[in-house]
C-alpha cells in the first residue's frame, strides 16, 4: 500500500513537470520580442531617403563606378574599375540595396496608406505620404533605369508573388515614370506633410517643386526619342511654375557628422584613400579658371592644382606619389556633406535646353544658362557676384561664344556643375555628346570605350534567369557598350 | 555477493530455460594473466548472463551441446566460444578497443547490438584520449564510415561533422550530440563573413566543451531510423556520448576509492606553408620609386611582389626610416636579398598540456566518478592561448529496492586569447601570401613599435608617412588587437528510475545545458583599421522534461516484449546582447564600449522555443532471431503557425540474425537489417510574423526598414523519409567483420529562406520549398589477419560514398544560393547536389582544347556555369593496429575523393606575385604562352603575354574555374604506440595499470590536388563550405601521454 502511495506519487510529480504550461500559448512564444509588428511609416520614409544616398554614394557604386564613370575622380591605385573592370560583387549589392531596400519601404508606406488609412493618417495625410513615397521611387527608378537599361518595375516589389518579376524595356520604363509622377503631383492634398521627411520637413510645396523638377528632368533626357511626349511633359512642368530654381529649394539628404548617420565617402575616407582629383576635370576648370576648383580639389604638395592622369593602370597609379596630385576638397569628405537629389542649377539647364528646343520655357537660354552657373558657383560656396560673371563673361563660357553646338556649351558647363553627382554627369555626357571625358590613359580593360550602361547583376542571371534573359533581348544586349533607349547619336 | 548478482540478473536479462546444466569457467586477462572480475558472460542466442566475480569465475545454466557463451568487457575484445560438450571454459580475454555486445541507442537505451534494424557504430574512450585534441569532433575523422569530419586549423577552431552527407539548407546539418541524455549544443554563431572565409575569428563549435577524458563510449547513430526518437534535430542523425560514471567500477565488484590519473603534452607545428618565389621582392613593378643618398627606394605601399629582382642591391628597407634613439637600423643600406626569416618563423612551437585526475567510488548502494581536466594550450601564433577547465560528477544511488536515483553535473569554463584572425583580407596568410613582399624578414618585423608606442610596419604609405597603407604589422596584429573570449557552461541531468513490479518501471528526469559565453574582440589604435571594440554576450540554456514508462515481458517462450511510452518538452532560451564601438576609440588602450569616439550601438536579441512531444517505441524479440522495432513520435512545436504545428513521424525496422538459422562455413555471425523511418523538422522562431527592423536613429528621428527576409504566416514543418538496409557478417569466429549498409533518404517541404531577386522588395524568402534526397552506402570492413599468443594484427577498413542531389524547388524559384564572394556562388540547383559552385568557366574547343582571343588571353564563358561541388564522391580510412605483447602501434590514414574547393591564396597569391610560380621559367622577363588555341582561328597559341597579364587575367579573379581545385586528399591521420607496463613490474608500486604512448596527428599530407595550401578548408561549422581565403597553415600535432591508476 505504501509502495503504491509512493509510486502514485512519483507518476504525479514527473507528469506535472512534463505538462506543465503544456500547449501553452505558442502563439505568444512565437511573437518576436526583437522586432516591432507595427512602426510609424514616418520611420520608413527617414531610412529609404538615407538608403537611397548610401547606395548612391557608396564605395563601390557610387565612388569606383559614378564617380569614375563621370571622370570626376581617378584611382590613386587599385584603377581597375576605372578602366571599366568592374567587380561582380557591386552590382549584386547596388540592385539588392536599391530594390529591396528604399523601394521596398517606400512601397511599403505606399501600402500602408492604401489598406490601412486610418492606422497611419497621424503621420501626415494618406494622400501626401503617397505622394512623396511615388516620387522618390521615381527618382530610384529613373536612377536605375539610366544605369542598366530595361528594368523590373511594373512587375517589381511584389514579395512572394512574384519572385521573378519581368523587365520592363525602358521606353516602358520612361512612360511609368511619367506615370508616377503625375499620380505624385496630382494625388497631393492640402494636408499635413509626411512626418521623417530629412528632406524637406514634410513641406509639401518643396515636394511639387521637387516633383516637377524630376519631371522636366524624365522628360528631358527622352526628348530625342520621343519627343512629343517629352515636350508635353516638359512644358507641364515648366508652366506650372513650381521647380526647383533657388538653392534654398534644393532637395538634399543632409548626413550628420558623425557615424553612422555621416555621409558614406565621409566613412569610407577613414581607411582609404582610393580617389584622387581626374585630370579630365581639372584641366577643364584650370582652362576656364574656374573659381569652384578649390570646393572640388586640394592643392598638393606643390601648392598646384594637378589631376591625377585618368586611367592609368594598378602599376602606373601606384608609382604616382599621392602628394604629387591634388586629393579630393576637403568639405567633400566631411560626414555631414549631403546627398544631392535633385539641385537648382539642374533644372535651369534642363530649363535651357527646352528653350533652345522651342519649348515653352520661363526665360531665354542664355538666361537659364547663366543662372544655373550661378547657382552652382552658390552651391559650392563662391558667392562673389563679380567674379561669378567674370567667368560667364569669357569667351570660352558664355553662351553666344561658346565653342560647339547647344547640346555641347550646355552639356559641358552642366558636367562642371554635376560634380559629387557622377550617375547624373555620366548620363548628360552619354546623352548630349559634348566629348571632354578621355579612354583611360593605359587602355580599356573591358568593353570597347567608355561604357553606356552598367551590366547586369550576375544575382538577376542566377535568381531570374527567364525573366533577365528576356529583358537583355529587349534592352539589345548586356554588354557595357549597349546603347539605352535614350542613347542615341 | 550472490544477491546482487540475482538482482542484476533480473533487472537486466531475461532468461528462459533450455536443456541446462551448469557451465562455469575463469576469465583472465591474457596479456597480464589477472584476473577479471566484472566481465559479462551471456549464453549466445539468449538473454542468459552473469557477470565473474572478483576472482573471474562465472557460473551459469547453458546447454554444452549446442550452445556459445559470449565474453564482453570493456577495454577487451569479445571473445565467442562455443561449448562443443564442455562444462568448464576458461577463457583469455586480450585488450582491444571495441564494444561490440551491448551499443547505446536513442534515448541512452543499451541494446545488445544484434537487435538492431539499423546502423551503429561505437569509438570507445582510447580514440578520444590516446591522441587528444582540444575539439573531440576531430577525434572522429576517418574512423567510421561515412562521417565526414572537416576541421579549420587553428586553435579551438571549428570542425564540421556530416553523417550521410547533407539533406537541408537552412541549419547546418549536424547531427545532434547528446551527452548523458543530455541534447548539447552545439552552435558555432559565425558570421556569414566567417562561414565564406571572408574574415573574422573562428570561435569553435561549441561541443568542443566536451572533455575527451570523460567519454566512456560514442555511439553514432546515423540515419533517421537510429536517431527518430530523438525528434526532430535528429535528422541528421545523433552521436550519442556516454561519460564515464561509477557504474562499471561497482559492477566489477570494486567497493571504496580508485584513482586514475591521465596527463599528456603536445607540441604543434605549422606544416603546409605555401611554395613561395624568392626572385623578386615587394612592388608593382622592376622600377625603384625613387633614389635618396644614392640608394634605391622601393615600394612599401604596394602590397604584391612584382618588384625589383632580389639581386642583393643595397636599398633603404622599411625599418631604416625610424629615427629613434639606439635604432641601429636608421639611415642603413642593406641588400635587397632573398630573406633568411621567412614566414615560417612567424610561426612557434604551441604546446598543449592537459591532465585529468579522476575519483570514482562505490558501495554496495551507490556509486559516484569526480573528475577535474584541466587543457593549457598556447597556440603556434605568439601570444595565443585556449584553456579549459573542466569537473564532472556523476553519482548514483539505489534510494530503496526499487527506486534508484542519478545525477550527473559538469561544469566547463574555457577561455580563449589572441585567437587569430581567418579569412581573405584578415587572417595573417593574406598578407603573406595573398597581398605581400617577399624580401620582409620575421625577425625584424618582430619589432612591431617604436618606443613612443607608434606602429612599425613594412607597408608604410611612403619615406616620410610611416603610417600603415594597407597592412598591419602581423605582430602588431598579435600582440595588439587581441580577442579573448570565455565560456561557462554547465549541464547536466537528475534521473530517478522506479522499478513498478516485474514488466513496469518508471523513469522521469530533468536535464539541462546551459552556457553563458563572452567575447570581446579588439582593434588598436595605431593601425591600418579604424579602432574598435565590441563585446557579445550570448546566454543559452536549454531544458528537457522526460518521463517514461517502460515495460519489458516475455509473451511465451519464443517472443517477448520491450518498448517505452514517454513525453519530453524542450525549452530553448537564446539570449545576446552585445555591444561595439562606433566612429574609433577615444583613449588608446582602453577597450570599454563608452570609449567610443562617436559612441557605440548596442544590438539586443532574444528568441525562445517551445517543443512538447508525445513518444514511444514498442520492441518485440523473436526466437532471439528475429527483431522488429517500431517507434513513433508526434511533435507541437511553437516556431510553425499554431494551425498546423502538430507533426507526427514513425520508424519501423527489423532484423534477422540469419546466421542461428542458416549454418554457412566460416560464418560466425550474420545479420540483415532493413529499416524505414521518418522524422519531422521544424524551423527557427519568428519566420511566421511580419515585422519590421529598427536602426539607429537619425539625428531625433527614428529609422526602421522592412525586413530583406520575407516571412511566411503558411509554414509546413519539413518532414524526412529514409529507409536503410545492411549486413553484418563476421567470418572465421569474427576474425573477419563486415558491416555493409545502403540507404535512401528524402527530405521534402524543406525550409529555408530562398534568395529571390531583389526586385521582388526581398533578397529572400521563407518558403516550404524543394526535395532533397541522398542515397549512398557504407561498408565497414575489419580483420585480424595474425593473432597469436604475443602478437595480434588488426586492419579496419571504412569507407563511405554519398550521393546528393537538390531534386526540386517549388514554383518560381530557380536556385537557392549560400553566399558568394568575388563572383564565385555556392548554390543548390535541381538536379544538383547541395553546395555547388557557379562561375565562370574557360571556353573549349570540341577536342577540349582551351580557347584563347588574339592577344593570347583565355576566353570565359558568357554565363556562370557549375564549377564544382563541396561534397565528396567518397570518403573513408584504413586504420591498423599491431600488437606485440604489452607494446602496440596504431595508424590511420583518410581520404576523401573529390569534392571541390575555391582557393583565394592561389587565386590572390598569384595576382601578386608571392608564389613559386609567378618567377618561374624566367616568365617575368620573358613572358608566357599559354597553352591553348585561338577562337578565331584554331590554331594553337603562339602569342606571348607578359606574366603580371598572365596572372591577372588568367586567373580566379576573371575566369572563376582557373583557382577552383579537386579537394581530393590522402593524409597520415594518426600514429600511436603505447605500452602498457606488465602488472608484474609494478606490483610492489602503489600504482597500477600504468601506460605509456607517443602520438602524433596530422603527421602528413600523403596526397592532394590543391597546391600551396591544405584542402581540408573549414573557417566554421556552418552549411557554407569551401571557400578558402587566407588559410591558415595546417599543425601538425606531435604528443606523450601517460595514464595510470592509484
Amino acid at each position: 500500500m505504501k509502495m503504491n502511495k509512493q509510486l502514485f506519487l512519483l507518476m504525479g510529480l514527473i507528469g506535472a513537470i512534463a505538462f506543465t504550461g503544456c500547449r501553452k500559448d505558442f502563439e505568444e512564444i512565437n511573437t518576436n520580442p526583437n522586432e516591432p509588428t507595427s512602426v510609424s511609416p514616418g520611420f520608413l520614409l527617414t531610412a529609404s531617403q538615407k538608403r537611397i544616398m548610401d547606395e548612391y554614394y557608396d564605395a563601390f557604386w557610387g565612388s569606383r563606378r559614378g564617380m569614375q564613370l563621370a571622370q570626376y575622380w581617378s584611382s590613386n591605385q587599385y584603377s581597375n574599375e576605372s578602366r571599366y573592370r568592374f567587380r561582380v560583387e557591386t552590382a549584386n549589392g547596388a540592385w539588392r540595396d536599391f530594390y529591396a531596400g528604399p523601394l521596398a519601404d517606400l512601397q511599403r508606406i505606399i501600402d500602408l496608406n492604401t489598406d490601412t488609412p486610418e492606422d497611419v493618417n497621424g503621420f501626415g495625410s494618406n494622400a501626401n505620404q503617397i505622394a512623396v513615397a511615388k516620387l522618390l521611387q521615381a527618382w530610384t527608378y529613373q536612377h536605375l533605369t539610366d544605369a542598366y537599361g530595361a528594368i523590373p518595375m511594373s512587375e517589381a516589389l511584389m514579395g512572394v508573388e512574384n519572385t521573378t518579376p519581368a523587365y520592363d524595356d525602358q521606353a516602358t520604363v520612361y512612360t511609368n515614370l511619367l506615370t508616377l509622377i503625375n499620380d505624385a503631383l496630382s494625388g497631393m492634398d492640402g494636408g499635413a506633410g509626411p512626418s521623417g521627411d530629412q528632406i524637406y520637413g514634410g513641406d509639401m510645396d518643396m515636394w511639387t517643386k521637387f516633383g516637377n523638377s524630376l519631371k522636366l528632368r524624365v522628360a528631358m533626357r527622352m526628348a530625342d526619342v520621343s519627343p512629343a511626349a517629352a515636350q508635353a511633359a516638359a512644358e507641364q512642368a515648366l508652366g506650372t511654375g513650381m521647380l526647383i530654381v533657388g538653392n534654398g529649394d534644393n532637395a538634399l539628404f543632409n548626413y550628420l557628422p558623425g557615424a553612422p548617420n555621416n555621409n558614406p565617402i565621409n566613412e569610407d575616407y577613414k581607411t582609404r584613400n582610393d580617389f584622387a582629383a581626374s585630370n579630365t576635370m581639372v584641366d577643364v576648370l584650370a582652362s576656364l579658371n574656374d573659381p569652384r576648383m578649390g570646393a572640388y580639389y586640394a592643392m598638393n604638395a606643390d601648392g598646384e592644382y594637378v589631376g591625377e592622369v585618368y586611367g592609368l593602370d594598378e602599376a602606373n597609379a601606384a608609382l604616382t606619389p599621392n602628394d604629387a596630385v591634388s586629393q579630393r576638397a576637403e568639405g567633400i569628405l566631411a560626414g555631414d556633406f549631403p546627398g544631392i537629389f535633385f539641385d537648382a542649377a539642374q533644372t535651369h539647364f534642363l530649363a535651357a535646353e527646352a528653350a533652345e528646343r522651342g519649348w515653352t520655357s520661363i526665360l531665354s537660354v542664355e538666361e537659364h544658362y547663366n543662372a544655373a552657373i550661378g547657382l552652382s558657383m552658390n552651391f559650392w560656396g563662391i558667392d562673389d557676384e563679380a567674379a561669378i560673371a567674370d567667368y560667364i563673361a569669357q569667351a570660352d563660357v558664355a553662351y553666344s561664344t561658346a565653342a560647339g553646338d547647344w547640346k555641347e556649351k550646355i552639356g559641358r558647363q552642366k558636367w562642371i556643375a554635376l560634380y559629387m553627382q557622377g550617375y547624373e554627369g555620366w548620363a548628360e555626357w552619354r546623352r548630349l555628346d559634348f566629348g571632354i571625358l578621355q579612354l583611360p590613359a593605359d587602355g580599356v580593360l573591358e568593353g570597347d570605350g567608355i561604357p553606356h550602361r552598367m551590366e547586369y547583376p550576375l544575382d538577376e542571371q542566377t535568381l531570374n534567369n527567364a525573366s533577365w534573359s528576356a529583358g537583355v533581348t529587349a534592352n539589345g544586349g548586356d554588354a557595357l557598350n549597349t546603347p539605352l533607349w535614350w542613347d542615341v547619336n | 555477493m550472490k544477491a546482487q548478482l540475482l538482482f542484476f540478473m533480473a533487472l537486466l536479462f531475461v532468461g528462459t530455460s533450455w536443456a541446462q546444466t551448469q557451465v562455469s569457467g575463469t576469465v583472465t586477462d591474457k596479456s597480464s594473466g589477472e584476473s577479471l572480475p566484472g566481465v559479462t558472460v551471456v549464453v549466445d542466442g539468449t538473454g542468459t548472463g552473469v557477470f565473474t566475480d572478483l576472482d573471474g569465475r562465472f557460473s551459469l545454466q547453458a546447454d554444452p551441446s549446442s550452445d556459445a557463451l559470449v565474453f564482453s568487457f570493456v577495454g577487451y575484445n569479445t571473445t565467442r566460444i562455443k561449448l562443443e560438450g564442455s562444462t568448464t571454459v576458461n577463457v583469455k580475454l586480450e585488450s582491444g578497443v571495441a564494444l561490440d555486445e551491448v551499443v547505446v541507442t536513442a534515448l541512452g537505451v543499451s541494446r545488445e547490438k544484434k537487435a538492431l534494424g539499423y546502423s551503429v557504430q561505437e569509438l570507445g574512450n582510447d580514440a578520444f584520449t590516446q591522441a587528444k585534441t582540444e575539439n573531440v569532433v576531430r577525434s572522429m575523422t576517418g574512423k567510421i564510415a561515412g562521417v565526414q569530419v572537416t576541421s579549420g586549423t587553428s586553435i579551438g577552431s571549428s570542425s564540421k561533422i556530416l553523417l550521410r552527407g547533407a539533406s537541408s539548407i537552412t541549419g547546418d546539418n549536424q547531427p545532434l550530440f547528446v551527452v548523458d541524455g543530455v541534447p548539447m549544443d552545439n552552435s558555432d554563431y559565425s558570421t556569414a563573413d566567417q562561414q565564406r572565409s571572408a574574415g573574422g575569428y573562428d570561435y569553435g563549435n561549441a561541443i568542443q566543451d566536451l572533455n575527451p577524458d570523460d567519454i566512456e563510449s560514442v555511439s553514432v547513430l546515423k540515419g533517421p531510423a537510429a536517431a527518430a526518437l530523438y525528434g526532430s534535430r535528429a535528422s541528421n542523425g545523433a552521436i550519442v556520448i556516454t561519460t564515464k560514471s561509477g557504474a562499471g567500477y561497482q559492477a566489477s565488484g570494486k567497493r571504496g576509492l580508485g584513482v586514475s590519473v591521465s596527463s599528456s603534452v603536445m607540441f604543434n607545428d605549422v606544416y603546409v606553408l605555401p611554395d613561395y618565389q624568392n626572385s623578386y621582392g615587394g612592388g608593382p613593378g622592376t622600377a625603384w620609386v625613387d633614389t635618396i643618398g644614392g640608394h634605391p627606394i622601393p615600394d612599401y605601399g604596394y602590397d604584391g611582389s612584382w618588384g625589383p629582382a632580389l639581386d642583393g642591391t643595397l636599398v633603404r628597407h622599411w625599418d631604416s626610416w625610424y629615427d629613434y634613439e639606439g635604432d641601429e637600423d636608421f639611415g642603413v643600406a642593406r641588400p635587397w636579398a632573398p630573406t633568411e626569416s621567412d614566414v615560417e618563423e612567424f610561426f612557434q612551437t604551441g604546446v598543449t598540456y592537459s591532465n585529468n585526475f579522476s575519483v570514482t567510488g562505490a558501495s554496495d548502494v551507490s556509486s559516484f566518478r569526480l573528475s577535474y581536466t584541466n587543457h593549457n594550450q598556447t597556440g603556434v601564433y605568439e601570444n595565443s592561448s585556449l584553456n579549459r577547465n573542466t569537473l564532472s560528477f556523476a553519482g548514483a544511488n539505489q534510494v530503496s529496492e526499487k527506486l534508484k536515483a542519478s545525477v550527473s553535473a559538469n561544469y566547463v569554463q574555457s577561455i580563449g586569447e589572441g585567437r587569430p584572425l581567418t579569412g581573405y583580407g584578415e587572417s595573417v596568410m593574406s598578407q603573406f601570401t595573398q597581398w605581400g613582399q617577399r624580401q620582409l624578414s620575421m625577425d625584424r618585423l618582430r619589432n612591431y613599435m617604436n618606443p613612443d608606442g607608434s606602429h612599425r610596419t613594412w607597408n608604410r604609405n611612403s619615406v616620410t608617412d610611416a603610417s600603415p597603407h594597407y597592412w598591419d604589422n602581423p605582430f602588431w596584429e598579435r600582440y595588439m588587437n587581441v580577442q579573448n573570449d570565455q565560456r561557462d557552461r554547465v549541464f547536466g541531468n537528475i534521473t530517478l528510475n522506479y522499478q513498478i513490479n516485474d514488466v513496469f518501471s518508471l523513469m522521469g528526469r530533468a536535464l539541462t545545458d546551459f552556457y553563458i559565453d563572452r567575447r570581446e574582440e579588439r582593434i588598436a589604435v595605431g593601425g591600418v583599421r579604424e579602432p574598435y571594440y565590441s563585446e557579445y554576450t550570448r546566454q543559452l540554456q536549454e531544458t528537457n522534461l522526460d518521463a517514461y514508462l517502460n515495460f519489458a515481458k516475455d509473451l511465451n517462450d519464443d517472443l517477448n516484449i520491450t518498448g517505452f511510452l514517454g513525453v519530453n518538452r524542450r525549452i530553448r532560451d537564446f539570449k545576446r546582447l552585445g555591444a561595439y564601438t562606433l566612429g574609433g576609440l577615444n583613449t588608446a588602450g582602453l577597450y570599454t564600449v563608452t570609449n567610443g569616439a562617436s559612441g557605440y550601438e548596442v544590438s539586443d536579441y532574444q528568441d525562445q522555443k517551445v517543443v512538447n512531444s508525445v513518444l514511444g517505441s514498442v520492441s518485440l524479440g523473436f526466437q532471439r532471431t528475429l527483431f522488429l522495432d517500431i517507434t513513433g513520435r508526434n511533435d507541437w512545436s511553437s516556431t510553425l503557425p499554431t494551425e498546423n504545428n502538430s507533426y507526427f513521424y514513425p520508424s519501423a525496422t527489423a532484423s534477422y540474425v540469419f546466421s542461428e538459422v542458416v549454418d554457412i562455413p566460416a560464418l560466425s555471425f550474420g545479420k540483415v537489417r532493413l529499416g524505414w523511418a521518418q522524422v519531422g523538422n521544424d524551423t527557427d522562431p519568428y519566420r511566421t510574423g511580419v515585422t519590421y527592423a529598427i536602426n539607429t536613429n537619425f539625428g531625433s528621428s527614428g529609422s526602421a526598414t522592412v525586413p530583406n527576409a520575407q516571412n511566411n504566416p503558411n509554414l509546413r514543418p519539413e518532414i524526412t523519409s529514409s529507409f536503410e538496409a545492411g549486413v553484418e557478417a563476421n567470418f572465421f569466429l569474427d576474425r573477419l567483420r563486415l558491416d555493409f549498409t545502403y540507404y535512401n533518404s528524402t527530405t521534402k517541404d524543406l525550409i529555408f529562406n530562398v534568395p529571390v531577386s531583389a526586385a521582388s522588395g526581398y533578397s529572400s524568402t521563407v518558403l516550404n520549398a524543394g526535395e532533397t534526397n541522398n542515397k549512398g552506402i557504407e561498408l565497414a570492413l575489419s580483420g585480424t589477419p595474425v593473432m597469436t599468443d604475443d602478437f595480434r594484427w588488426d586492419i579496419g577498413f571504412n569507407f563511405a560514398k554519398n550521393q546528393n542531389e537538390l531534386v526540386s524547388l517549388a514554383d518560381g524559384v530557380e536556385n537557392i544560393r549560400y553566399t558568394s564572394l568575388f563572383g564565385v556562388t555556392l548554390e543548390a540547383r535541381p538536379g544538383q547536389p547541395l553546395g555547388t559552385f557557379y562561375g565562370y568557366d574557360f571556353l573549349y574547343d570540341d577536342a577540349g582544347n582551351k580557347l584563347v582571343d588574339d592577344d593570347g588571353f583565355y576566353l570565359s564563358t558568357d554565363e556562370v556555369v557549375p564549377i564544382g561541388t563541396i561534397l565528396p564522391d567518397f570518403t573513408g580510412g584504413v586504420n591498423t593496429t599491431l600488437q606485440y605483447k604489452n607494446l602496440s602501434f596504431y595508424a590511420l590514414v583518410d581520404f576523401q575523393k573529390g569534392g571541390s574547393i575555391h582557393s583565394y591564396s592561389n587565386q590572390w597569391g598569384k595576382y601578386s606575385g608571392t608564389l613559386a610560380e609567378t618567377a618561374e621559367n624566367n616568365i617575368r622577363e620573358e613572358g608566357i604562352v599559354v597553352e591553348g588555341v585561338y577562337a578565331s582561328t584554331g590554331e594553337a597559341n603562339t602569342s606571348v603575354i607578359g606574366a603580371q597579364d598572365h596572372f591577372f587575367a588568367n586567373q580566379g579573379y576573371v575566369i572563376h574555374a582557373a583557382d577552383q581545385y579537386d579537394a581530393s586528399f590522402v593524409k597520415l591521420r594518426e600514429m600511436r604506440l603505447d605500452y602498457n607496463l606488465p602488472s608484474d613490474m609494478t606490483s610492489g608500486l602503489p600504482f597500477s595499470n600504468i601506460s605509456v604512448g607517443v602520438f602524433g596527428r596530422n603527421l602528413a599530407i600523403l596526397h592532394k590536388n590543391v597546391p600551396h595550401i591544405d584542402p581540408e578548408v573549414a573557417t566554421s561549422a556552418s552549411n557554407v563550405q569551401g571557400f578558402e581565403g587566407g588559410q591558415l597553415p595546417a599543425e601538425r600535432t606531435i604528443g606523450i601521454n601517460l595514464k595510470f591508476n592509484l
